[in-house]
């Protein structure tokens, strides 16, 4: 295990240095002249020159490239451009917000997620099964920016039921009473394409011939459901969550914009109107590292689900 | 140290607590639709972060709260400045026992504003260091200023101690100003948040984290400040004794404001809550709900709530106001003087851009992009703005495509090679090209130009590109033509002719626009004061820029601000962006 753990965490500086690269190009070739933007409605090419010797890209690329690399192995990714806040502390006071929004849908969504595809796929072809199936259906084709008008109109100001917008410091304030309306939009949008693929996990192992010795051993339908077929869909669950973990990081942008949520989401679009560079590089860089680190975290999970998984 | 820094703050706080009148029950509250970006009033731009510094920092000028076109009043001065040398050398001085907000950098002291505050953040925008998007302002206009900031670009750093020729301090109330050239529009430039007073030792404190410490000496200090997210503010607690001064103008919600705060101590609010609310949809459902002081319409509600520029009876019965009026911004598409296709001066190049502009359809842009909520422009200069013309009428305006079709017939811009598109008179085929932002508003100015100019039989095409990158080339003169706008600095007609000044071409300038005759009136004018003399000037210019169509000349936006029943005293006023201090809150 610990080989395997070093090995995975040494393949991660390779990975790390190709998305630095790739950033780093993307950004120098088509992320348009900072210095155009921050020199104002007038100005002439002296004062263009001069930002552009602020921000230091006027310097040679490999010179830029390099100060990126230092930045990301330091972790200090300097001051945002525009607002000349550091990066860290952009970071530092965005991502609670984010979180408390971002895990209440996850968990909420796979609990809820989990326990309704168990129930249709056990009931599979029922009207049950199939009432699921449509509504799903429908609630997939809506755009999820409807939801959000529609949800905050109706329920935040024609019912009354939650406020329209708005955060606070607390956080027990914010989980109770500014976000259960974006987490119920949320996870009204999340739930239809959840359930409809964990379905299909259950039924494909419901299929298999353990499930009918398991039964004809006698075993009562709540053990062959929970402690057999659960167990043995752990696979593609866990995928499915891991690849979910890194939308922790950026939180759900749309909602944080309509909800006024002071999240890392709503940061990343404003540093993207921008075109600040700082924000925009420590966000990718945090997001890549944060994919790896849950990549490694499902394969271990895949080990603990699954005996027979090798980690190699 | 920091400790020690906050224990000195709040002893500050408390000895000074009590020294204004305002009542701390009474809370404002508002909304930006866009995050502040900070606080340093040189290196920000952006309007939201300058509302804030409105409310806090105290520039030497302001603007009279009611009257109407703009006036220029003292804010932290004596008397109006003295002006001499024609308009070259100006004197401001500054009242005493004006004092700054407690903060943790004057060490537990009360700190009297100088004129020395003025001279120093006259100076910061000036430093290379800061890159101050408002340069521009002022660049090449204060003797030895720009000297000193070559100095500093070349060693990499500005010397705030070094002499200048034009920044004299007489005594510590007493600041003169001389300029390079007479230029009576340097006044208003006085009366900007840009300009307002900052204490160096604030600022070398903080270093390069000023623009998260804002100190002013103004009617508010931020009390609190959640990043992109909320902002509160109370009354600074050394704030001066300040009682409300103007005479009612013309409108009749003057008498009223002008009754009610009568001998009244400003500021009257005990806190203003701004909170950031991006999207329309639930900013304007705040305000539905009562949970905003005042909020402007968004474009997408207007026919609904306010059709046909009346306020909705839905909200007219709750007693909310409608306050409408037009903005101090102008669009203009601009032509590129210099292009071989829409460039030059000759009369057939005038005759294209002027059937441009004949085809163009602004009354659709207006209904249907606009919903109605502006005006057709009929000159650079929008109405309250000195030197604007009310009876000036712009033959160009109209929409007639039977006129640009006769003008471009006549002109030999006809269809020779039969692929249903004008060509020029030489024959050679020609298409437009409009820049355009990938964006679904570009999208539906794209649509109308392209059913406009196909109308006439002018093929265009469309460069889609990101909006800085369009700017780089715009200012590299690499575009044919761009929809632009500008909104006012200040409200003087010089801040939009400049932009068609010859001499600015590539800065201010866009279209490249260098007509002699222009430019010698435009030199003219900016060496007189306002005056009957000067708006003639400013008059002749826009004639020029109808006959020779450099600009097909957009709008001005209508702007619809509702405010509830319980705020009074609210009057727009365009120059004042914080008009906190002179409203109430009665519920």
């Amino acid at each position: 295990m610990g080989a395997y753990l070093i090995r995975r965490l040494w393949q991660m500086i390779p990975t790390m240095l190709g998305v630095i690269l790739l950033v780093f190009l993307l950004f120098s070739q088509f992320g348009g002249d900072p210095a155009q933007v921050l020199a104002g409605k007038i100005t002439d090419q002296a004062q263009i020159d001069n930002i552009r010797k602020e921000l230091g890209v006027d310097q040679p690329a490999y010179v830029q490239l390099w100060i990126f690399v230092k930045q990301v192995f330091t972790f200090d990714f300097g001051r945002s451009w525009v607002t000349k806040e550091e990066v860290s502390r952009i970071f530092k006071e965005h991502a609670g917000a984010s979180l408390t929004v971002a895990v209440p849908i996850l968990v909420i969504e796979l609990l809820l997620g989990l326990s309704l595809a168990l129930w249709v796929a056990y009931r599979r072809g029922s009207l049950t099964d199939r009432g699921v199936m449509i509504i799903c259906i429908v609630a997939m084709s809506i755009s999820f920016l409807v939801y959000i008008i529609a949800g905050q109109y109706l329920f935040g100001f024609a019912l009354g039921w939650f406020p329209v917008q708005g955060w606070s410091d607390g956080l027990w304030r914010n989980l109770t009473y500014f976000a259960p309306l974006p987490i119920l939009l949320a996870v009204m949008v999340g739930l239809g394409p959840t359930i409809r693929l964990y379905r299909s996990v259950f039924l494909d192992e419901l299929g298999h011939d353990y499930v009918r010795t398991a039964r004809a051993k006698g075993l009562s339908e709540r053990s062959v459901m929970f402690k057999h077929v659960l167990r043995n869909a752990l696979i593609p669950v866990i995928t499915n969550v891991a690849m979910a973990l890194p939308g922790l990081v950026l939180g759900v942008f749309l909602l944080e914009r309509f909800f006024s949520i002071p999240g890392l989401g709503r940061e990343v679009i404003i540093a993207v109107e921008r075109s600040d560079f700082p924000v925009i590089k420590a966000i990718t860089v945090y997001l890549a590292f944060a994919t790896m680190v849950f990549n490694l975290l499902a394969d271990l999970l895949y080990r603990w689900a699954d005996p027979r998984v090798e980690l190699r | 140290m920091r400790r020690v820094r906050c224990l000195l703050f709040a002893g500050a706080l408390l000895c000074a607590a009590s020294a204004h009148a305002a009542d701390l029950g009474k809370v404002l509250r508002i909304a930006f639709p866009v995050a502040e970006t900070g606080f340093d009033p040189v290196a920000v731009s952006d309007l939201y972060s300058n509302t804030v510094l409105d409310g806090v920092l105290d520039p030497m000028l302001t603007y009279d709260y009611l009257a109407r076109p703009a006036k220029l009043i003292p804010n932290t001065l004596e008397a109006m400045p003295t002006v001499s040398d024609n308009g070259a050398t100006f004197t401001f001085k500054v009242k005493r026992g004006i004092f700054f907000a407690p903060d943790a950098a004057f060490k537990g002291k009360k700190r009297e504003l100088t004129a020395l505050d003025y001279a120093y953040s006259l100076k910061r925008l000036f430093d290379p260091k800061l890159k101050s998007p408002w340069l521009f302002l002022l660049e090449g206009k204060i003797a030895g200023l720009d000297d000193l900031m070559q100095r500093a670009r070349q060693s990499g750093k500005f010397d705030y101690d070094a002499p200048v020729a034009g920044i004299e301090l007489l005594d510590a109330h007493t600041l003169r100003i001389r300029l390079n050239e007479p230029d009576y529009n340097l006044l208003y430039i006085f009366a900007m948040p840009t300009l307002g007073a900052l204490a160096r030792e604030v600022v070398e404190t903080y270093g390069a984290d000023i623009g998260n410490h804002l100190v002013g000496s103004g009617a508010y200090y931020l009390k609190d400040w959640k990043r992109g997210s909320r902002m509160l503010l109370e009354p600074n607690p050394n704030y001066r004794e300040e009682y409300f001064e103007s005479s009612a103008g013309q409108d009749a919600q003057d008498a009223a404001i002008v009754a009610a705060l009568k001998g009244q101590r400003l500021p009257i609010i005990g806190h203003v809550q701004i909170s950031i609310i991006e999207e329309n949809q639930p900013r304007w459902l705040e305000f539905l709900n009562g949970n905003l002081d005042f909020a402007g319409v968004p474009n997408e509600y207007t026919n609904l709530y306010v059709p046909g520029g009346q306020l909705a009876p839905s909200l007219a019965k709750r007693g909310i106001a409608l306050h409408r009026s037009t903005g101090m911004s102008v669009t203009y598409e601009y032509f590129n003087m210099k292009d071989p296709v829409v460039g030059g001066y000759t009369p057939e190049k005038v005759a294209l851009r002027r059937a441009i502009s004949l085809a163009y359809n602004t009354g659709e842009e207006i209904l249907i992009i606009r919903k109605g909520q502006a005006i057709p422009a009929q000159s650079p200069v929008p109405p309250n703005v000195a030197g604007y013309d009310e009876a000036f009428r712009n033959p160009l305006l109209e929409y007639n495509p039977a006129k640009a079709k006769a003008l471009l017939d006549q002109y030999g811009y006809i269809d020779r090679n039969g692929d249903g598109y004008r060509d020029l008179p030489d024959g050679t085929p020609f298409e437009l090209e409009q820049p355009s932002a990938p964006t679904s508003l570009d999208r539906q100015y794209d649509e109308l130009w392209k059913k406009s100019m196909n109308a006439v039989g002018i093929k265009i095409r469309f460069k889609k590109d990101k909006w800085p990158e369009l700017l780089k080339q715009s200012r590299a003169g690499k575009l044919q033509m761009k929809g632009s706008a500008w909104s006012a600095d200040y409200p003087d007609g010089d801040n939009f002719l400049q932009l068609l000044y010859g001499p600015n071409g590539g800065m201010a300038n866009d279209s490249r626009f260098d007509l002699p005759e222009f430019n010698e009136l435009y030199r003219k004018a900016r060496r007189l004061p306002d005056s009957p003399e000067r708006t003639k000037l400013y008059q002749d210019m826009t004639k020029y820029v109808a006959v020779y169509a450099p600009w097909k000349l957009g709008i001005h936006p209508i702007e619809n601000v509702v405010v509830q029943p319980w705020v009074r005293n609210y009057k727009r006023n365009p120059n004042i962006h914080a008009p906190w201090k002179y409203l109430d809150v009665r519920k």
